[in-house]
């Protein structure tokens, strides 16, 4: 048994139990014979394997299982987040009432014992439910200890604190395996990076997003990092890494593409939105081959979507002023069905390829 | 060994938690150790007491209110930030006859982060007044060439309304000058009583000149970074009981309590003592 993760257990128990449905079928249809002893030794062998990996892991091995892990994932989301907002709101009811030495200690000690529970609970607990909702709120604890601390202190606003939470975000995120703690930390760190990229070029902190430039370097580091920094033992890491990394890049060019003037290029405005716009189109659909070829279906669908936003935005751009709008919204349809076509194109490919590679 | 393996992302939480409180408290009591940089006692009209969302946050705070000189919508606040100025504070200006241009080239600068050196009750806050007075001045003189001016009579009514106001209600804390070392700028202002210095933000802007038919380049002041002041447990109590009484009628609002504020070495304040007027 080689699966260290619950991701990984929880995979391996599906394939078996697809392979028992199709043995079943094959039986049935007579295409398979086995012996009575063959059989009993493949359920016997199952039968152990699901039982290890359950109690190691807490899988679903039934549907039913799986229904009611999705309603307590959904339920662990939310409370998650209802409690860390219900943290801030609560201390700032109240803190008025009290001195600053005990407003201070509140909010130091609050996140300490937070991260105390995260961690007892983490180690004892096989779902990961409780310690992913503790998470939270700890990381929610300490966002509000800093930002107080501001506050009572008069604190000029610097983009460090975005270091510490993101820091503390990661800690988290990979102690727990906690993806909504990922993104929290992706977004401090990515912040935090911008801003910085930003004040190289002169430019006062808290304006990075004035230069959506500032994002295109970070994009970059994200992209990056799952292909030098393997996540298999954690819940859809990657993915995170890759979309966050393909928002953080396609977002800014597209706003360059039709806002030119915040570029830090000093050329004619409209010469940078016109290389933006050929960036988008040239990255959105290298990207979808990429994505295609290292079958990573999280890129395909994100420069997917940029790829059809970029068109539709041109088309927009090109046509809807002189065109009449039933031509308009023709064109429109036409370019959809055009692209279907591609797509089952690409499709058709792709799955060719797989047979070649069965064979 | 292994057991400190076994917590090492508790024992480096707990470090970056310890750490990060550890660092910010030093450093805001640095702030506030030795002399003060400024002290000054501010009125309600400098200070003014944050209203909104009392009913979520208990916290009481003071908003740090600089002399805008708005008079019937228009301002001509910042006038200084000009010319040689704003090269002083690291802005490249243009000199272009074309309207387009100079505001393409003021829209793509980037706003710059300064010190800011506010004058309490000085020349500035004379200045208005005496403004303030000449206006309502002129609006009269209009008026008693058209008496039947119903326009003529708001026209000097609001005038009227500015100068009680800008006598009795609003801020005395002008914005007077800008540098990029605070030092060299408290040697410029010596007055701990009467210049705060404090950082913020400057950002370029346009203004067409009719007579020249050409547009002028200037500053102006777009943030300043600490307007918000927290008031600690010991000074709420003014504050808590602090009536509805009258506070004068067309809002001409007299001031109700004085603060001592002082800022420290790194040019942040904090209230010392607070009094009923």
């Amino acid at each position: 048994m080689g699966e260290d993760s619950k991701t990984e257990a929880q995979k391996r128990a599906d394939q078996v139990s697809h392979f028992n449905t199709e043995l079943k079928q094959l039986i049935d249809e007579d295409v398979l014979k086995l012996s009575e002893e063959q059989l009993s030794s493949l359920k016997q062998y199952h039968t152990k394997l699901i039982a290890t990996l359950s109690d190691k892991f807490d899988i679903d091995v039934s549907s039913k299982e799986k229904r009611l892990s999705f309603g307590m994932r959904v339920a662990s989301f939310l409370g998650a987040l209802a409690l860390a907002v219900s943290v801030f709101f609560l201390f700032y009811q109240y803190w008025g009432r009290f001195s600053t030495v005990f407003q201070i200690t509140v909010l130091a000690v609050a996140p300490l014992v937070m991260l105390f529970a995260t961690y007892y609970v983490a180690q004892r607990e096989k779902t990961g439910y409780f310690s992913k909702l503790l998470g939270l709120v700890t990381f929610a604890c300490f966002v509000l200890n800093i930002f107080v601390l501001g506050q009572i202190y008069n604190i000029t606003p610097s983009d460090r604190a975005f270091i510490v939470w993101g820091a503390l975000a990661f800690l988290l995120a990979y102690t727990c395996d906690v993806r909504l703690l990922l993104v929290a930390g992706i977004i401090c760190i990515g912040g935090f990076l911008s801003a910085r990229v930003g004040v190289w070029y002169g430019l006062y902190w808290a304006y990075f997003g004035h230069r959506p430039e500032n994002f295109l370097p970070i994009a970059a580091m994200l992209f990056a990092t799952p292909f030098y920094i393997p996540h298999k033992h954690f819940t859809a890491f990657d993915t995170i890494y890759r979309v966050f990394a393909l928002l953080l890049f396609f977002i800014p060019v597209l706003i360059l593409s039709y806002w030119g003037a915040i570029s830090y290029m000093t050329f004619d405005q409209n010469t940078i939105e016109v290389m933006y716009q050929i960036i988008g189109f040239v990255f959105s659909a290298g990207l979808i081959a990429l994505g295609i070829r290292k079958g990573m279906n999280d890129v395909v669908n994100t420069a997917n979507t940029f790829f059809v936003i970029f068109l539709y935005t041109k088309v927009y751009d090109w046509w809807w002023d002189w065109m009449p709008k039933y031509l308009f919204f023709l064109l429109v349809g036409a370019i959809a069905v055009l692209m279907l076509f591609v797509f089952k194109r690409l499709r058709g490919l792709t799955k060719s390829k797989e047979q070649e590679t069965n064979a | 060994m292994m057991a400190l393996f076994r917590y090492k992302p508790l024992i480096f939480g707990l470090a970056l938690i310890i750490l990060t409180n550890v660092i910010v408290i030093t450093g805001a009591l640095g702030n506030r150790a030795g002399e003060p940089d400024a002290a000054l006692r501010l009125s309600e009209r400098e200070l003014s007491l944050r209203t909104w969302g009392r009913k979520e946050n208990s916290g009481i705070s003071l908003n740090l209110n600089i002399h805008r000189n708005y008079y019937r919508g228009y301002s001509d606040r910042d006038n200084w930030l000009i010319g040689d100025k704003l090269k002083e504070l690291g802005f490249k200006l243009i000199e272009s006859e074309k309207h387009d241009e100079t505001n393409r080239y003021v829209r793509k600068t980037l706003p710059k982060e300064v010190y800011i050196v506010l004058e309490f009750n000085g020349d500035a806050y004379r200045d208005a007044v005496v403004e303030a007075e000449e206006k309502r001045l002129e609006q009269e003189n209009l008026l008693r060439g058209q008496l039947d001016s119903k326009e003529q009579q708001a026209e000097l009514e609001a005038a009227e309304l500015h100068l009680s106001r800008t006598k009795y209600s609003l801020s005395r804390l002008f914005a007077i000058d800008a540098g990029l070392e605070p030092e060299a700028l408290r040697q410029q202002y010596p007055d701990k009583a009467k210049y705060i210095i404090t950082s913020g933000m400057v950002k370029l802007s346009t203004r067409y000149d009719s007579e020249e038919k050409k547009s002028r380049i200037r500053g102006y002041i777009s943030k300043i970074h600490i307007t918000d002041i927290h008031v600690p447990l010991e000074h709420r109590m003014l504050f808590d009981n602090l009536s509805e009484r009258e506070r004068g009628e067309n809002n001409v609002r007299l001031p109700r309590y004085r603060v001592e504020l002082a800022y420290g070495q790194r040019y942040e304040p904090w209230v010392v003592s607070v009094e009923d007027l």
